[in-house]
């Protein structure tokens, strides 16, 4: 294997109850959905199997925005638990010295949060074809959910292992995950909402059509663009997208917009988890001498 | 050679290790001694680039073992004192991984974990989770991933610690073999009765600095030699005072009554002609002799 490390790193996460207890409260959750929209449409079920997919079609619509909110949600947790068993501070220092272990070590703890999120997918699939056949939405939409997932265990992934990489501490490495999952999510909004509103304010017409390309620049960045788009095309509803482009003055009405917009926001993010796994191995790999003067003056 | 050049290195605001200098050649089993332990902690984890200095470098045959390109890390392997482990691996994973941080793969990485587990005689674990061995086992599991690329170098960090007395003769017997082929050793440990008979040279940290080097059985000679005498007078004190007092080699003497207690420098000639001296004084003694001591006091920790 090209990375050993992720080789022990999957031995250990599938022998640990953790892996087993996700799968089993993670497809709980969509099971309940289902039997919740169940009970509360049983009327359709009143002339034989009868029932109206325009109802469904939600179901689909808040099994994949939990499976994602899921996601988002877990993986925190779930890397402060990577990172705080089993000694890997001392591996980490014992081999640090050898090239090319820290971008391995990196590696290897990405290569295993996705994959547990791909086992996750895979273990909803029953879920997730019921919701389909139910709410008559097409089998491709699955597939396009497994991407989807697979786009925001990437980057929540990735923005989590460089927060526990380079805070020692368990706590501050969360902090920091959340504080990073914050600005992205809510803050990318807030500073184009200032943006827009500085514009308005101050210089007129002309400055808030240029403030609105900024303002979706800017919102390009937030990953829950891409699950707005995917949302969308389930529901064939872009209401929230047309809302924010009007409030902010963008002329999203032509073709091209919905094709390269949504995109652009993916490819965004999968530039953003690069940069993150990028400084994470630079983190590791910068000058041990430094980092250790700065761990002994922060002690001072 | 490994070479320790102004080593200085701080931690938690306190001085560890005070411009260490030092050189330990090829061939020999170098025992850290003394009551400074994280002195002497501190040395094998700088020699293993495991911690940094604040200044100074480390040199292992002539390269800086903290220089990436250099490729020092396969020279050398370190055991440390608490088993570091993944411990839902078992032993044959474990040590797959290890060969493979090295990149040492395939066909000669699995010879070479056969071998390191017949020396170790610890073919009965195979198939536990390195959680389930006996504490007894643990040390030798770690000493497996420490040799396990064939380093030339061995840092060990108390490798007799949790083992009874037929684990440290076994421990013992592998550091001699290893020794025997060719590898050096630097070992961290308490002067327990096995070491008179494994090290070639000790180290006796104090403060952050060396106290004592050298060949074991000059160093445990001069601190025999070191210890306070005892005289019992029975009459002429002043004589036996006068005597010492106009002695260069005698320091630090202590009146306790009818004993005199003094330090003295000499060689064994010379304390012969001190005695005589005293005694040619009119000074009537009823005991001479050497303070007994516990080398172990001077060298456990």
């Amino acid at each position: 294997m090209l990375n050993p490390l992720l080789r022990a790193e999957w031995l250990r996460e599938g022998r640990s109850n953790r892996l087993a207890v996700s799968i089993i409260f993670y497809n709980a959750v969509l099971a309940l959905i289902i039997i919740l929209f169940m009970i509360f449409n049983t009327e359709s079920f009143q002339e034989g199997y009868y029932f109206d997919p325009a109802v469904y079609r939600f179901q689909y619509f808040i099994i994949s925005a939990i499976q994602v909110g899921l996601i988002l949600l877990f993986i925190p947790f779930s890397v402060w638990g990577i990172f705080i068993r089993d000694n890997d501070g001392e591996m980490l220092r014992r081999y640090r010295v050898i090239p090319g272990f820290s971008r391995k070590y990196v590696l290897s703890k990405i290569g295993l949060i996705m994959s547990i999120a791909l086992l996750l997918y895979i273990s909803s699939l029953p879920v997730l074809s019921l919701a389909c056949i139910y709410s008559g939405v097409a089998w491709t939409e699955i597939i396009r959910l497994g991407f989807m997932l697979m786009f925001f265990s990437f980057w929540s992934g990735s923005i989590a292992v460089y927060a526990f990489i380079c805070r020692q501490n368990g706590i501050r490495g969360f902090s920091l995950d959340v504080f990073i999952n914050l600005f992205f999510f809510t803050g990318t909004l807030l500073l184009s909402e200032f943006i827009h509103s500085v514009a308005a304010l101050s210089q007129g017409a002309d400055a808030v059509a240029d403030s609105a390309d900024i303002c979706m620049l800017l919102v390009s960045f937030n990953p829950l663009v891409c699950l707005t788009g995917y949302l969308a095309n389930i529901t064939g509803d872009n209401s929230v997208i047309n809302a924010f482009c009007s409030h902010i003055g963008f002329d999203n009405s032509g073709k091209m917009f919905s094709f390269t917009f949504f995109k652009l926001a993916g490819l965004a993010g999968i530039l953003i988890g690069l940069l993150f796994l990028y400084r994470a191995v630079a983190y590791l790999d910068q000058d041990a001498r430094r980092r250790d003067a700065l761990v002994k003056a922060e002690t001072l | 050679m490994l070479e320790f050049q102004n080593l200085t290195v701080s931690r938690d605001n306190r001085r560890i290790l005070d411009q260490l200098n030092m050189e330990v050649v090829d061939g020999s089993i170098v025992g850290l001694l003394g009551p400074d332990s994280d002195a002497k902690r501190m040395v094998l984890r700088t020699a293993a680039a495991i911690e940094y200095p604040d200044e100074g470098d480390v040199f292992l045959e002539g390269d800086s073992v903290f220089d990436k390109k250099a490729g020092t890390f396969m020279k050398y392997g370190y055991m440390s004192d608490d088993h570091v482990f993944f411990h839902q691996l078992k032993l044959f994973e474990y040590y797959e991984m290890c060969l493979s941080i090295y990149k040492i793969r395939g066909r000669m990485a699995r010879i070479r974990i056969e071998d390191i587990i017949e020396l170790l005689d610890l073919e009965k674990y195979t198939d536990l989770y390195l959680e389930e061995l006996p504490l007894e086992m643990r040390p030798f599991v770690s000493l497996g991933q420490a040799i396990i690329h064939e380093p030339v170098w061995l840092l060990l960090d108390h490798p007799f610690n949790g083992l009874d007395g037929l684990g440290r003769e076994r421990m013992k017997n592998l550091l001699v073999q290893f020794h025997d082929q060719g590898m050096s050793i630097l070992l961290n440990c308490s002067m327990v009765p096995e070491m008179t008979g494994l090290l070639t040279d000790v180290l006796v940290f104090e403060e952050g600095k060396i106290a004592v080097s050298g060949p074991i059985e000059e160093v445990v000679e001069q601190i025999m030699h070191e210890r306070p005498v005892r005289m019992h007078v029975l009459s002429n004190m002043d004589g036996a005072l006068d005597v010492l007092k106009t002695n260069d080699l005698v320091e630090r003497v202590i009146v306790d009554g009818s004993h005199v207690i003094f330090r003295f420098r000499g060689d064994d000639i010379e304390e012969a002609r001190l005695l005589s001296a005293i005694v040619k004084n009119g000074v009537l003694l009823q005991n001479y002799t050497r303070d007994r001591i516990n080398l172990d006091d001077i060298l456990w920790r």
